[in-house]
């Protein structure tokens, strides 16, 4: 089992520092962690923490406005940023010679951004996140789903419930004093992990990170979360919403509040997300794709989010003959039968060596190695997880898997999204 | 600790590099002659291994066009050992899937594994390729699923769009105007028949290829695809159904009208070149400067100027035979016209002026620069092999790839643009609300606008004037 060198330090001004060195190739992959997500914004501002992030490449005090992201391309490098419920990422990967390019660039945007922000750089990007909205939301089949899902899945106060794109009105709302103070309030040092993964020398890497973040001031501690993010693990009534729109078969989505992140319960609710839904072997595929040929495809995932309760969601693309009802209760039938009659010892068998092969596979990538070390610093504080989720994933029992079936995935407690073809009604002629 | 006199105007100077290498390659014959290249890679303990089979859409007859795709896709659904469900078991308990996929020139078969159970894995796709039984029942229900696959894809504006430009770009009655997974029409008529047919005619090892790539010694390599793949037999493959080859000259201007639409999906292009192009290295310096990165002309201008879109990008999809240049995108409604005309303002001008030197610079180093990063994994060192062998290129090509881009010159960039875009023959295709979109592109002057519906296209092929 390949196990992978973590050394972690902080800086006096409270940056978290994960270093993992490997020198197979010649590469180096820089990533930071922001622990700020759509979960932070305000009422009035949902879809700011995505406007930021790209804000985020539009130049800093000592980077001309479009001259980050070219500074990595001419390097050779490839780089990008996301955000999400919880956090914020950016990350490059370039030839190990371009390290310190890398710590400049995510230094000076760390340090010293706001210097290089102007209104119409704002308006700009406005109008390419609008853009991106449409392109993702607006304009795409089943494109709301994830929105329409958090509306329905976490109450009106819970920082979960409004998605991470945000409104076109939030959008239009945002003006540069937001940007300002978001970044004077969560872009400090104290709320971001940087990891470096790849091809460099520990202490030459420790001076230069030193050298480029040592001299930004530690920011005040982040407020607490709007809102409230505790929430009952279950959803407390079943939710139910009917959707006509542009699509071409009909899919129901039937999603489920659980336990966070981190926490044993949500690995169980992985493993039996799994079981059910992915793969050739995966119960729901047989039942209802294979053999029942109720559906087109189906699938499911245990979404890895920390805040109150995380959620699980599972879709069904209808198959064209077939009412989606007949589907959805197919659907019911065999989460009840895991509930019933438990896990097979062999399912939890093929589950673990999926994972340990995957996450092989995966990890070959340094960039990936070095995100999923930023996050469970940032999330956990724990970078050594890397080595040992497999570890952790052994820990699941078969008992485990049928009990968190039976007392979490019922009809009581889900909220079930169909979207119904323009003027149809779920039937589509074969 | 911190550096006070740091002066952070000052960018970073590179340290020394330390190239990149690509791994030795071994290239041996199986005792049928099936050729094998096989690279040792150090890293994780996975390996990847691919076949490649003459099993490409382009051998398909055109009447029964996705037959090659869902051939590909039913290769999971039973041998004469193994039921469907006991495949997908069997290989999940070792941790991998088997991918099966079918691009215009092969078909793949593929599978990235932990070395410790690569024999047991590769036994089982050895078996799969060669001893599927194709049961009536899983030909109805994957060809159920196809058919069902092209109407999301068609209710999708971006893979309409995609559909779509092709059948404007190439001549009709030529291979590229079909999608390669076909259309409602071609693929209700493909037969169980059908299927058994073109699977032995294509799955066979003359035109075959084989690549290993991982932690493991080349004697293993070699035991391993002699043991999977040295006994196949079989006859040539069938030739190819065509030959792809532009319509009409002239510039065309095409809606396909989705009332309501916020956006529109553009797609600019022609007919393109192939892969075996001397051109190869000008070409991809010059679109990386038209659209080929980020901090492109066409990204900067739609994108970081105008804010019209979340992004651009151009491509030349370059294959045995000609692929399509395409500019893809999508727009606001409102300013359709507008990215348009922005559109083949970059074309033009690329052609008429040289590069600036930085330009230059930047695009060759990032294409150089960017290499290694495709080299990481297992897979993407197989996705170099497999390219040799589909492309016939020399073995020094992936050695020799960053000194030629680095090689390339302001002048070749000029000459490519001028020799390979062809602002004269642009099929130019919006998938909008035509009722917004149709005057906005009427009024640049560039060509009549035809407009088509969307609804028809589920229907039967739209009407061509």
């Amino acid at each position: 089992m390949t196990r992978f060198p973590i050394e972690r330090y902080e800086l006096e001004n409270g940056l978290r520092v994960v270093l993992s060195p490997d020198a197979t190739h010649p590469l180096v992959a820089v990533n930071l962690w922001y622990n700020v997500g759509s979960r932070n914004e305000r009422e009035g501002r949902t879809g700011f923490a995505h406007l930021f992030e790209h804000m985020m490449f539009q130049g800093s005090q000592n980077v001309p406005d479009t001259q980050h992201i070219a500074h990595i391309e001419r390097a050779g490098g490839s780089m990008n940023g996301s955000t999400w419920l919880d956090r914020t990422n950016y990350f490059e990967t370039l030839p190990s010679n371009r390290l310190e390019l890398a710590l400049w660039l995510e230094s000076d945007r760390m340090g010293f951004l706001l210097p290089a922000m102007t209104r119409e750089k704002l308006d700009n990007q406005r109008d390419v996140v609008k853009n991106e909205r449409r392109w993702r939301v607006d304009n795409q089949p089943y494109g709301d789903w994830d929105e329409r899902i958090q509306m329905m899945m976490y109450p009106s106060d819970h920082p979960y419930h409004h998605s991470v794109i945000g409104s076109m009105e939030d959008l239009d709302a945002a003006d540069l004093e937001d940007v300002s103070q978001f970044f004077s309030t969560f872009y400090t040092p104290n709320n971001a992990v940087l990891t470096l993964c790849g091809d460099f020398e520990r202490d030459e890497a420790m001076q230069l990170v030193a050298k480029y973040f040592g001299d930004i001031p530690r920011g005040p501690d982040p407020p607490p979360l709007p809102g409230k993010p505790e929430v009952p693990t279950r959803l407390e009534a079943p939710a139910r919403e009917v959707v006509e729109s542009k699509v071409a078969l009909p899919r129901v989505y039937i999603a489920f509040r659980v336990p966070p992140y981190g926490t044993d319960l949500f690995q169980d609710a992985e493993v039996a997300t799994r079981i059910l839904g992915t793969g050739g072997s995966s119960r729901l595929y047989d039942a209802m794709v294979r053999e029942g040929r109720l559906a087109q495809n189906v699938g499911g995932y245990a979404f890895p989010i920390v805040t109150g309760a995380a959620m699980l969601v599972f879709w069904i693309t209808g198959s064209p003959g077939v009412p989606i009802e007949q589907a959805e209760e197919a659907f019911w039938k065999v989460l009840g039968e895991l509930a019933e009659n438990g896990c097979e010892p062999e399912e939890l068998e093929r589950e673990i060596t999926s994972q340990e092969a995957q996450r092989m596979i995966s990890l070959q990538r340094v960039s990936e190695r070095a995100n999923e070390i930023s996050m469970f610093t940032t999330l956990f504080d724990e970078p050594e997880r890397v080595n040992t989720e497999l570890d952790r994933l052994r820990s699941v029992t078969r008992e485990g898997v049928t009990r968190f079936t039976w007392e979490y995935l019922t009809r009581e407690h889900a909220g079930v999204l169909v979207y119904l073809p323009e003027g149809g009604t779920g039937e589509v002629e074969p | 600790m911190s550096d006070r006199t740091l002066d952070r105007s000052v960018v970073p100077a590179p340290g020394v590099l330390r190239p990149a290498r690509f791994p030795e390659i071994h290239r041996f014959d199986l005792s049928n002659g099936v050729p094998v290249w096989f690279c040792e890679t150090d890293g994780m303990p996975v390996t990847t291994v691919r076949v490649l089979h003459p099993s490409g859409a382009i051998r398909e007859d055109a009447s029964r066009a996705g037959l090659a795709t869902l051939t590909g896709n039913l290769l999971e659904s039973g041998t004469t050992r193994l039921t469907a469900l006991e495949i997908a078991r069997t290989l999940e308990s070792y941790g991998v899937r088997v991918g099966t996929s079918t691009s215009w020139e092969v078909g793949s078969v593929d599978v990235t594994s932990l070395t410790r159970n690569l024999e047991a894995v590769v036994g089982i796709m050895a078996e799969l390729m060669t001893d599927s039984v194709f049961p009536e029942t899983e030909v109805a229900r994957l060809r159920h699923e196809q058919l069902a696959a092209i109407r999301q894809r068609r209710a999708d504006p971006r893979h309409l769009a995609d559909e779509i430009i092709n059948r404007f770009i190439f001549a009709e009655g030529t291979p590229f105007v079909r999608p390669a997974s076909g259309t409602p029409e071609t693929v209700s008529a493909i037969t169980r028949n059908d299927v058994v047919d073109f699977h032995q005619r294509t799955f066979t090892p003359t035109g075959a290829a084989v690549v290993v790539v991982g932690k493991l010694d080349p004697a293993r390599a070699r035991d391993l695809a002699e043991e999977a793949f040295g006994g196949w037999s079989g006859g040539p493959p069938p030739p190819a159904s065509g030959v792809a080859r532009a319509r009409e000259p002239g510039v065309q201007v095409v809606v396909v009208d989705r009332p309501g639409s916020v956006q529109s999906e553009i797609r600019v292009g022609h007919l393109g070149v192939a892969r075996n192009t001397p051109d190869f290295f000008p070409i991809a310096v010059m679109n990386t400067i038209l659209g080929g990165a980020f901090s492109s002309r066409l990204n900067l201008n739609l994108r970081e100027k105008h804010g019209f879109t979340y992004g651009v990008n151009s491509s030349f999809v370059m294959r045995r035979q000609p692929g399509p240049f395409t500019v893809a995108t999508a727009v606001q409604t409102e300013v359709t016209g507008a990215a348009v005309r922005e559109i083949v303002r970059e074309l033009n001008h690329i052609r008429e002026e040289l590069v600036t030197d930085p330009e230059l610079t930047d695009a060759r180093n990032y294409l150089a620069g960017t290499y290694p990063l495709r080299l990481q994994t297992t897979d993407g060192v197989a996705s170099r092999l497999s390219e040799l062998f589909i492309y016939d290129l020399p073995h020094r090509y992936v050695d020799e790839f960053p000194e030629q881009v680095l090689a390339v010159t302001r002048e070749r960039v000029l000459s490519a643009a001028v020799e390979h875009l062809r602002p004269d023959d642009l099929t130019i295709l919006a998938v909008g609300d035509a009722s917004v979109v149709g005057s906005q592109l009427e009024e640049l002057g560039l060509a009549p606008v035809e407009v088509i519906s969307a609804e028809g296209i589920g229907r039967t092929a739209p009407e061509r004037s």
